[in-house]
């Protein structure tokens, strides 16, 4: 039943655009009419090895495409396309992509890997192919290498494909058990142990039960680190991916091994080629990571709470480890400032070191310090830039005390050090360093202060000068800055950068009019630290926050001036609006935070609500976030006045609302309504058909991405609580989409991420349960909300009972019990007493140690005893 | 295979790249947990908010009261929380039904929520809250006896004393538990020796002290008004309270009447302190010279010069004195040295208040009753003729003329054979003729007394001929005492006087 592609796809890859265009057509058309023939057929074009190698690589892809797809309800939907096709058709496809494993060629092989894996990503989870497993690994050992390399690759897809609980351990051993004999050293050929290696990698999160399994481990382990020192560079790199990978998952089976690994990755550091040494690198980076994680659980009190305990490994390795790390920081490449993807050994051993002072804090101290002295004033710029490097990369970690007089001592010379040095690459981490400094030795949290008045002064002229030097080291000084401001945040009505508020608030402005401040994303740093200046300013400067205004309007008007942009201009333009939007968001929030100053903006919401809403007609289709975020908070300024902009702002939150493609978009809007619930008030409801029935058009959508769910319920709820009993037309959507949100998210099994989402799924359930009570109170149409108490009973009963809520949904979950009662009265009396919830629930809230879910089980209890008193 | 590093030289950079959006994002969001905490905050608490508001509408509508009427189970169980918001509104609410026409104290009370109102006085209740409190417990005390039992019961006294002595400036506060100590005392002098068995006289009087000097007399001239007021209530009733008990308050009396000027509300605290003073002095010798001690004699007798005095003020100086007239002779003797006669003399010729007038008659008869050497005062001091003017003026009051006449006949009646003749001298027959068929009868009898007085004294003094009966004749005297015969109580008399003088 198969068709000739080979001509078609021979054209699909054509340089004439017409042919090409011609098959691609022919392609869709022939899968519209015949999907099981058109897969069929392209199965058998790929395992046919007297076919040309490209059409066979491209049958490959199109089957493939037509089995995943990015977006999440493509991808659902493909999946259910594939479990419904004629079961005849899959077995051929299937037998042909087996088949071709075993080709000469090698990119049919690696094609028809990936289709396994895919294909086995759809079935194995619904229990279909179950002989795949067997079938791949049944004549392993006998195969000709490049069968033999291609099964194994197959394998390493297929464990990246589908999650550890679809395959069976006795599976899972087989799997492991070739894999590692691929890998070991007797194998002969580098193809086939490079697949293993690689295998090995994804396979590893299989291996739960073979690394508790001393025997088992052991072995794995061995061959790994026999593969860390093959003659292939390819394999040695695999290795050390694995190793890395094996040191986060099965950290606290490593202390017999660690001391071989330091060895291994010591040598490979020094020794190796930079795609390993960088692997090597990452390893001890991937034990400080594992090691923090755990001292944090441990929260410094002993308690050992952690079900992991913490091995010590990098304390252990301290005096060996740290040598190694500075050793590479003196391995810079020239220009890597200036290119901002760079990535080589020198900065992997900062990141490690700086690693490294987090876990082990202080114990770094002594061992940096002579490396720091020693090179800090050499004549090599190499030398000078790696002491500052070192310096700047153990800022975090050790306590203030242990710091605080080193960077007493350091800090005049950094000043000097980002004005003097000839070399930009040593400026770059100069500033770099100062920021660091900023940032953890600076603020309300440290006792003795490491700035005074006397170089205050001092700092802020060195700073300002260094945003007039390159693009990369100006982009550094305006994050010393942002530093610097936000250290003096809730310092009081007074702040140290009050007299040179003006002058630093110029300087950044004359950066973002850089010419070159496109490059280092210098603008956008300019307005971040701009932003922070602002926001962490004080009454004294009010008056220059409000003269700020004009002139950031003024900004944003001009983007708006450029005609016929092309789609790289409009990019542009596009994300200096969206600067500019933040700026003014930051401003608005300021001024908006106290009545005076609150009063004299308001002038000019009119002309900025302006400038928005040509920001969003820049764009046809979408909307601008940044704009969209700056509205709300500007709605919650002008409070019910906000009514006015509603005719002509009104399209443009829809055009949000419905953008669920960039959620993100779709997201920030639904705050957004929010926010203009809570300044509207009963004036939002001309526009409440429109958002509710979007809103709820969304939620019925697979297409919406999941994490905006949650916002929408909140939604929901500021919007019942915006209109009162108005919500009445609502009422039955909204209560039906909340019950089967619900019920879904009343039971989870997975992992902590879905724990997560459900959690705030919930919470956003319980916020718009929340919301319709109390904005149905004193009505007169409280009767409708009575049948849905039970529901929503049984739902709280349901949360409590799973235990696995977080502190807030338990607050919020407390407080709509209370709600329910609330409004319902003695309507709900009986109904209230009968639950769980208004018992053991209640009980544990009211005794708990959170005040936010004591006080709102307080109000609860209140509200019930209320409820069945009269 | 995954090219994935977990960490870039630049984390610090990354997490900068985000920062902006995401920061602004972050800062949306806790504003916007912020105000939707604060919404339902509003809203759970609407009880609370709106609980002005809601009293404020239901004034005068007598739906509404009817309602929340209803609504006193959710009340009670309100303030039995632990919910001070809630706990605030409902007293709130109770203490507004509680001052509405037909007050509920008796549903109140049987709630339960008497112990309630008197724990929201303690000091962890904020101020409105307390005020909603005393309020209602006021209200309650100002009902039936039975009624301000159950305040009493429940230990309010001592928390309002606590309440007044509070360092804290909460005048209007104070002002409310004064005000529920008088109408608590006002119910029986048993219930007011029990409020001030607790002491509360001091702090009240303190008070009182403390807030007598502007600005504060102006600023807080109501608090001094319900101090004072519940002053008087304790120095009142039948029997009258232990003078032991309340003479302390005399020193803060001698300042009260010396406010200046004694007008509006501050003639209100004025006259109290006079009302007091009248109390006071009612009584022995040695309370009056407690008076006198406190130096008020001076002051008193210098309201009744009262160019600026209202009438009430004079009424209760007079009573003083009058009640001083009782007293021994060098206490009488210290008015008379301050002028009390001049004042008298005063009244009685420029006088215009009928009351006034009539009071300050009847004064003179206590001080006649002492005896002719009080007698001969008075006669000296020219206040006679006064007299006779005003028992013949047609200016005034009836009343005013029986009253003058009453002083000239008692004079009549009690005096030496000299002064009768003085009497008679200064024309003082007239009167009494006038009066002798005056409807009041203790004026007419009076009068009939003073006559028999005067032919008695003409008898002894004019051995051949009784020369007043030619004077009683030209009056009709006689022809008057004749229509008295057939009264079956004084008949009698005046058949006899008929008889031996009658011409």
């Amino acid at each position: 039943m198969a068709m000739e592609v080979t001509q078609v796809l021979l054209n699909a890859q054509s340089i004439d655009g017409a042919v090409r265009k011609n098959a691609e057509d022919s392609l869709k058309q022939f899968q519209e009419q015949n999907l099981p023939v058109f897969l069929v057929s392209l199965s058998g074009e790929l395992a046919n090895e007297e076919k040309p190698v490209e059409t066979r690589k491209l049958a490959g892809l199109v089957l493939k495409n037509a089995l995943v797809a990015k977006e999440q309800h493509r991808k659902f939907e493909l999946v259910q396309r594939w479990l419904s096709l004629d079961g005849n058709a899959k077995s051929q496809i299937k037998a042909c992509l087996l088949k071709t494993l075993t080709s000469p060629v090698l990119d049919a092989r690696s094609t028809a890997s990936q289709v396994i894996a895919k294909v086995a990503g759809i079935e194995l989870p619904h229990k279909q192919w179950p002989e795949l497993i067997g079938s791949l690994l049944s004549n392993v050992h006998q195969l000709p290498a490049q069968a033999k390399q291609a099964t194994l690759e197959t394998l390493g897809y297929l464990c990246e494909e589908v999650s550890p609980d679809v395959i069976d351990q006795d599976q899972v051993n087989k799997i492991l058990t070739a894999v590692v004999q691929g890998m070991s050293s007797s194998e002969g050929n580098t193809d086939v142990r490079l697949a293993a290696t690689r295998a090995l990698y994804n396979a590893l999160g299989f291996a739960q039960a073979n690394f508790s399994n001393d025997m088992e481990r052991d072995y794995i382990m061995r061959v790994v680190c026999e593969a860390t020192l093959s003659p292939e560079v390819r394999i040695r790199q695999a290795a050390f991916e694995c190793l890395v990978s094996i040191s986060s998952t099965y950290y606290e089976k490593l202390a017999p091994y660690i001391q071989d690994i330091f060895n291994i990755t010591a040598k490979a550091v020094r020794e190796d080629e930079e795609p390993v040494a960088l692997q090597a690198i990452e390893f001890w980076s991937s034990i400080c990571d594992e090691e923090i994680d755990i001292l944090e659980e441990y929260g410094g009190d002993f308690t050992g709470d952690s079900d992991i305990p913490c091995f010590y490994f990098i304390k252990q390795a301290l005096p060996a480890l740290v040598p190694m790390l500075l050793e590479t920081l003196l391995k810079q490449e020239e220009d890597q400032d200036q290119d901002e993807g760079a990535w080589n050994i020198a900065m992997a051993g900062g990141t490690c070191l700086g690693l490294v002072a987090r876990t082990v804090g202080d114990d770094i101290v002594p061992l940096v310090v002579p490396f720091i002295e020693e090179n800090i004033s050499k004549q090599d710029w190499r030398q000078r830039e790696a002491a500052t490097y070192a310096f700047g990369s153990i800022l975090e970690g050790p306590s203030p005390e242990k710091l605080i007089p080193l960077v007493n001592v350091a800090l005049t010379f950094m000043l000097s050090a980002l004005t003097k040095d000839p070399n930009s690459h040593v400026k770059d981490t100069t500033a770099w360093t100062l920021g660091r400094i900023f940032e953890f030795l600076h603020g309300s949290v440290v006792d003795s202060p490491i700035i005074s008045q006397a170089n205050c002064q001092q700092i802020i002229t060195v700073l300002l000068q260094s945003m007039k030097d390159t693009p990369n080291v100006a982009e550094k000084a305006c994050g010393a800055l942002y530093f610097l401001a936000q250290g003096y945040e809730e310092m009081g009505p007074s702040s140290p950068l009050t007299p040179f508020f003006q002058e630093i608030v110029q300087s950044l402005l004359t950066v973002t009019h850089r010419e070159d401040a496109g490059e280092s994303r210098l603008r956008t740093a300019a307005y971040e630290t701009l932003n922070e200046v602002v926001r962490c300013s004080t009454d004294e400067t009010a008056p220059l926050v409000l003269q700020l205004v004009p002139v950031i309007m003024m900004e944003l008007h001009n983007t708006l001036e450029g005609q016929k942009l092309s789609s790289d201009e409009r990019e542009k333009q596009s994300e200096l609006q969206g600067l500019l939007c933040g700026c003014l968001q930051v401003i608005i929030q300021k001024l908006g935070a106290s009545e005076p100053t609150k009063y004299v903006f308001m002038q000019y919401a009119d002309q900025i609500m302006g400038l928005f809403l040509r920001v969003f007609a820049c764009r046809s289709a979408t909307v601008h976030e940044e704009a969209m975020l700056a509205i709300g908070a500007l709605a919650y300024v002008t409070g019910a006045d906000f009514a006015k902009y509603m005719p002509e702002f009104y399209r443009y939150l829809e055009m949000g609302l419905q953008n669920f493609e960039e959620y993100q978009v779709c997201a920030v809007t639904v705050g957004v309504v929010g926010d203009i619930s809570r300044a509207l008030e009963e004036k939002i409801v001309p526009y409440c058909d429109g958002i509710m029935t979007q809103l709820l058009k969304n939620l019925s959508s697979n297409q919406l991405h999941r994490s905006v769910k949650p916002p929408i319920f909140s939604c929901f709820g500021d919007i019942a609580l915006a209109v009162g009993e108005y919500f009445e037309k609502y009422l039955m959507w909204a209560m039906s989409a909340l019950q089967s949100a619900a019920e879904l998210s009343t039971h989870i099994a997975g992992d902590d991420e879905l724990v997560e989402y459900t959690n705030s799924l919930r919470n956003g359930i319980l916020e718009a349960y929340s919301g319709i009570f109390q904005g149905f109170k004193n009505s007169p149409k409280t009767q409708l909300l009575i049948p849905y108490a039970p529901h929503i009973l049984q739902f709280l009963d349901g949360i409590y009972m799973e235990k696995d809520m977080d502190d807030v949904v338990m607050k919020t979950a407390i407080g709509v019990l209370g709600d329910l009662a609330d409004t319902l009265g003695s309507d709900a009396g009986s109904m209230i007493q009968q639950s769980v919830s208004s018992k053991d629930f209640l009980n544990e809230c009211l005794s708990s140690e959170d005040l936010m879910i004591k006080e709102s089980a307080e109000w609860a209890k209140l509200a019930i005893s209320r409820a069945i008193s009269v | 295979m995954k090219w994935l590093f977990k960490f870039d030289k630049d984390k610090w950079q990354k997490r900068q790249r985000q920062r902006q959006m995401q920061k602004n994002l972050r800062s949306m969001e806790s504003i916007r947990k912020i105000k939707r905490e604060l919404i339902l905050f509003f809203k759970r608490n609407h009880e609370f908010f709106h609980v002005e508001r809601c009293i404020e509408d239901a004034a005068g509508d007598p739906i509404a009261i009817q309602k929340m009427f209803d609504s006193i189970p959710v009340m009670v169980r309100d303030m039995m929380s632990g919910n001070e918001s809630f706990q605030l509104a409902a007293t709130a609410r109770v203490s507004f039904l509680l001052s509405t026409e037909n007050p509920p104290i008796d549903v109140v009370i049987q709630s339960g929520v008497v112990p309630h109102f008197v724990r929201f006085l303690y000091e962890q209740y904020g101020f409105q809250h307390k005020l909603y409190s005393v309020s209602a417990l006021y209200a309650i005390g100002k009902g039936s006896l039975e009624q301000a039992v159950a305040v009493i019961k429940h230990g309010a006294i001592p928390m309002f004393i606590r309440l007044l002595c509070c360092s804290e400036e909460c005048y209007q506060l104070k002002e409310l538990v004064a005000a529920a100590l008088g109408s608590l005392a006002n119910q029986s002098p048993d219930f007011r020796d029990y409020v001030l068995q607790f002491g509360t006289l001091t702090p009240l009087l303190s008070l009182l002290d403390n807030h007598l000097e502007p600005p504060m007399l102006h600023e807080k001239i109501t608090l001094l008004r319900a101090c004072s007021n519940t002053l008087a209530i304790f120095c009142q009733g039948n029997p009258a309270p232990s003078f032991n008990q309340i003479r302390s308050a005399l020193p803060i009396l001698r300042r009260l009447i010396h406010l200046n000027p004694p007008v509006g509300v501050i003639g209100d605290v004025f006259e109290d302190a006079c009302l007091c003073l009248s109390y006071l002095s009612n009584g022995s010798a040695e309370q009056i010279q407690a008076l006198i001690d406190a130096d008020v004699c001076a002051r008193l007798v210098m309201l009744l010069g009262g160019f600026f005095s209202d009438g009430k003020i004079v009424e209760h100086v007079l009573r003083t004195v009058g009640n001083i007239f009782k007293g021994v002779d060098s206490q009488i003797q210290i008015l008379i040295n301050n002028g009390v006669f001049f004042c008298f003399n005063a009244i009685l010729m420029h006088g215009s208040n009928s009351s006034v007038l009539g009071k300050t008659c009847s004064a003179i008869p206590t001080l006649t009753a002492r005896g002719r050497n009080q007698m001969q005062k008075i006669m000296d001091a020219h206040i006679i003729p006064s007299l006779l003017y005003l028992s013949q003026s047609d200016n005034y009051d009836v009343e005013v003329r029986w009253d003058a006449a009453c002083a000239l006949s008692n004079a009549a009646r009690r005096g030496s054979n000299e002064q009768i003749r003085f009497l008679v001298n200064q024309g003082c027959i007239g009167p009494l003729c006038d009066h002798i068929l005056c409807p009041d009868r203790k004026t007419s009898i009076l009068c009939l007394k003073g006559l028999k007085s005067v032919l008695k004294a003409s008898e002894i003094m004019h051995s051949t001929r009784n020369l007043y009966t030619l004077i009683i004749t030209d009056f009709d005297g006689f022809g008057k005492v004749e229509k008295l015969q057939s009264d079956p109580d004084i008949g009698e008399m005046a058949m006899k006087l008929l008889m031996k003088y009658g011409v």
